[in-house]
């Protein structure tokens, strides 16, 4: 699975492809759930960094992505999709 | 694509246009003295502005300057739609809240005396306010004073676009209030003003209100206009007549109390195909709180919105996701 891939499945909850790849939103923030908090740490964090890898390069499609059997049993609960500030053309706010 | 970004109306400015010519460079280096002008014309902090002459002479027909005029109009148009909620007769109010100087002073300062909270009798009702397009002339009830705040930073947001469009598609951000002109865009039946080259959309960020150097979400805009209102910033701290009585107080009144909104949306960010309609938006939805005011939101099929709760809820409404899913290219 491509980094974008993973950032599309941890996205949608549900498994992509290397189209969804293309079309995923980039994503710096992620929250799981897993059986022990050691676990969702990590996955938590190789998920973060490929979905940043992902929107500095966007669209990524050959970058190997971490294996989703190294973090069994997790669930994707939220994905805030954030991406770099210098992608933005603006930012809209109450005045500053 | 290039840009010019200075400080303005006590915000931070920018304007971009999508060109690469050196007729773009040059039209962008006239912005900052464009809106050096009009702040001129529509400060309520100078008192030699336009809007403090006119201000000084309620109760009688007073000639304008077109710009002046424009706002006015402008802004009693986001009244009529807000059902008054977003009205430009609060300046007595705002300064009783403590508003009475410009924010980067009011900042800097320690806590101030108030008198917020003594209930003192609400201005005139913006119907009463009387304009003359063929004169070019305002009449203001007496006693009434006018603050065009918001509405005068969206629509030098919009004048400026317009003036730079025929160089390239353009976006000016005035303090976040952000308009786009160039090619038209259909979202469905709507018109939205301000598409680049290629249908490609202008990607925009949402800020975070809890974490001012984050962002919260990130929109994908093919034109139009988005205005963000929120108690984030503008807000000082006040010692008022009672005893104990410091607390934060903000900018957006809420016209029925004459106080600062009592209200549990926190920041409210709102696209339209007009400027004007973005910022009386935004500004209703946070006056209404955020029950009433998604409904008001969702009333509307041109307008999209998010809003930020105190509580850390983020609501959407449902035409938001034709801006947030979209492909970057």
């Amino acid at each position: 699975m491509t980094v974008g891939g993973w950032a599309a499945l941890a996205a949608n909850e549900q498994p992509a492809t290397a189209t969804d790849a293309a079309v995923a939103q980039p994503v710096i923030g992620v929250t799981l759930i897993a059986p022990q908090p050691t676990q969702a740490t990590t996955a938590q964090s190789a998920v973060a960094q490929s979905a940043v890898l992902q929107s500095a390069v966007a669209p990524a499609t050959d970058t190997p992505a971490p294996s989703p059997t190294a973090v069994p049993q997790l669930r994707v609960v939220t994905i805030p999709t954030v991406v770099p500030r210098r992608a933005f053309v603006a930012v809209t706010r109450s005045s500053k | 694509m290039q840009r010019i970004e200075f400080r303005a109306m006590n915000c931070q400015m920018l304007a971009v246009i999508d060109s690469d010519e050196s007729a773009a460079t040059t039209a962008l280096a006239e912005v900052p003295g464009w809106f050096e002008r009009w702040e001129q014309c529509l400060s309520r902090f100078r008192a030699d502005s336009d809007l403090s002459q006119l201000n000084q002479r309620s109760g009688e027909w007073v000639p304008v300057c077109a710009d002046l005029f424009s706002v006015i109009e402008a802004a009693l148009w986001a009244a009529h739609i807000s059902d008054g909620l977003v009205s430009p007769t609060l300046l007595d109010a705002l300064e009783r809240a403590g508003y009475d100087r410009s924010f980067e002073q009011l900042a800097s300062n320690q806590p101030i005396y108030s008198d917020a909270t003594a209930g003192k009798t609400m201005a005139a009702s913006w119907r009463e306010i009387q304009v003359d397009a063929d004169t070019m002339q305002v009449f203001l009830p007496a006693g009434t004073r006018l603050d065009l705040g918001g509405v005068a930073k969206g629509w030098a947001a919009e004048q400026a676009a317009a003036r730079l469009c025929s160089l390239g598609a353009t976006l000016v951000d005035a303090g976040g209030d952000i308009a786009m002109r160039g090619d038209i865009a259909m979202r469905g039946d709507i018109a939205m003003q301000g598409c680049r080259d290629n249908n490609e959309p202008w990607p925009i960020a949402i800020a975070d209100p809890f974490h001012p150097d984050e962002i919260l979400d990130t929109v994908l805009i093919r034109g139009g206009s988005v205005a963000t209102s929120g108690r984030d910033y503008r807000r000082w701290r006040i010692i008022g007549s009672g005893a104990d009585t410091r607390i934060w107080q903000h900018h957006i009144l809420d016209p029925r109390t004459g106080q600062p909104a009592n209200t549990d949306v926190l920041s409210a960010t709102v696209i339209a195909p007009q400027m004007i309609w973005a910022e009386a938006a935004a500004k209703t939805a946070l006056i209404l709180g955020s029950n009433e005011g998604m409904a008001w939101i969702e009333g509307h099929p041109d307008l999209a919105a998010t809003l930020v709760l105190d509580d850390g809820q983020v609501l959407r409404s449902r035409h938001m996701k034709d801006y947030t899913g979209e492909t970057w290219n």
